[in-house]
């Protein structure tokens, strides 16, 4: 009995120690940032969505390279709203896991001017429970 | 006691289809059933399609009347109803397929179908025709008022929304300026209720919420992940995926057919990414 609990908070253990990371990275010239959208990944997220903003006059001319680099067993998804809200979703049609270390889900070109900024970061596991993330955003630096 | 809470039990038997996530289905909340028994509804896993939750009310002819009756209204003056109807494939004949009736049994808000329109009605004023198409889940929202000269009976039907981001609106039902002061309802049906079409697909019903002053809106469509946050993320999606594997212990509790085809797969999943990406990611 001993041994099936321990085996269980060791199971628990893993899940919370699961952390999702999000790199942001700009290469930005005087009037256009070109920003990598980049997770590194701990193996245990099945689906990630990366929300951004740019100020709504500038939604019409987001760029994006989709899925650039992305792994083959996920898609990927990118879109924005008139309003100015930027999305990038990657999932698996078969929930497979994204694979361990940095995984590319893109690119996003923006006017410098447009302020692109990362408002969430969501990862999730097989069961569509959140797994701790956090955000390395060099584009704000 | 308020006026919403004595509909209260109206739509606790109502929402008997989607509130019973974790147990077998059943039609007992609901006042009466004629011609239906509990194992007239069921989960996806046994071929029922449903909207939300994990059970549905299917209707597989209409051989005989086929309903479920909530005798819970009280001489209403005023009536908001909203379910899920799925449309099945019926022709050749037309079926009533809610009735909201009088004491007198007097139809004060029919609804039909013929297999290819939805038609409305009321004691006055000009029907509605609205076109749907077979097989595909639509939401049919009413609002019913008695008053002298001023009564109304106003609608939507949505549905069939294929995968877009926004919901596909069928029609819009407003019957207006009706001096129907001495109407009120007492009761109120699903089903194949009268007529006898020929039942080539069975119809379904679902999240049947009926209320007396408040519009109980549509449910958050592709909100799959639990708990209901009336957000749609990249959490859905995956929960959708999760359903869409056919392990009943994976069935989402909520809305993960986005497509409104009654059946989960991933093309819902890639529905609820475009919607996540959209205006339409939170819900009302």
């Amino acid at each position: 009995m001993k041994k099936i609990i321990f085996l269980v908070a060791l199971a628990c253990a893993s899940t919370v120690s699961a952390k999702e990371q999000l790199l942001v990275s700009s290469g930005a010239s005087k009037s256009q940032s070109a920003i990598a959208i980049d997770v590194m990944s701990s193996g245990a997220a099945v689906a990630v969505q990366v929300t951004g903003q740019v100020e709504a006059k500038y939604a019409g001319v987001v760029a994006f390279g989709c899925g650039k680099g992305a792994p083959k067993t996920h898609q990927v998804s990118c879109a924005v709203t008139k309003e100015g809200r930027v999305t990038m979703i990657a999932f698996s049609g078969s929930n497979e896991f994204l694979p361990t270390g940095v995984v590319s889900l893109g690119t996003i070109s923006v006017p410098s001017a447009a302020n692109f900024k990362v408002t969430e970061f969501l990862a999730s596991d097989r069961n569509a429970q959140p797994i701790e993330v956090s955000v390395v955003d060099d584009a704000q630096k | 006691m308020n006026h919403k809470s004595l509909l209260g039990t109206a739509v606790a038997a109502a929402l008997i289809f989607g509130a019973q996530a974790a147990s077998a289905c059943a039609i007992s909340a609901w006042s009466t059933a004629t011609g239906l028994t509990a194992a007239d509804t069921g989960e996806p896993t046994a071929g029922f399609k449903r909207y939300s939750g994990r059970c549905s009310l299917k209707v597989t002819d209409a051989a005989t009347p086929r309903f479920v009756t909530d005798t819970t209204p009280n001489n209403e003056a005023s009536y908001r109803v909203r379910f899920y109807y799925f449309t099945g494939n019926i022709s050749g004949a037309t079926a009533d397929i809610f009735q909201a009736r009088s004491t007198g049994s007097a139809n004060i808000i029919r609804v039909t179908h013929d297999g290819n329109q939805l038609n409305f009605s009321t004691t006055s004023g000009t029907p509605v025709n609205i076109t749907v198409a077979d097989n595909k889940y639509y939401v049919i929202e009413l609002a019913w008022a008695a008053a002298a000269g001023t009564g109304s009976l106003t609608g939507t039907v949505t549905g069939n929304s294929g995968t877009g981001a926004a919901p596909l609106q069928a029609g819009t039902i407003n019957i207006a300026n009706l001096n129907n002061a001495a109407d009120s309802i007492t009761e109120a049906r699903i089903g194949l209720i009268a007529g006898a079409p020929t039942v080539t697909a069975p119809v379904f019903f679902d999240e049947f919420d009926s209320r007396r002053t408040q519009n109980p809106g549509r449910l958050c469509r592709g909100d799959a992940a639990s708990p209901a946050n009336n957000v749609v993320n990249v959490f859905d999606a995956v929960a959708i995926i999760n359903d869409a594997s056919g392990n009943p212990a994976q069935l989402s509790l909520l809305q993960p057919d986005v497509n409104d085809d009654g059946v989960v797969s991933v093309f819902d999943a890639v529905g609820a990414v475009t919607i996540a990406g959209s205006a339409f990611a939170t819900c009302n």
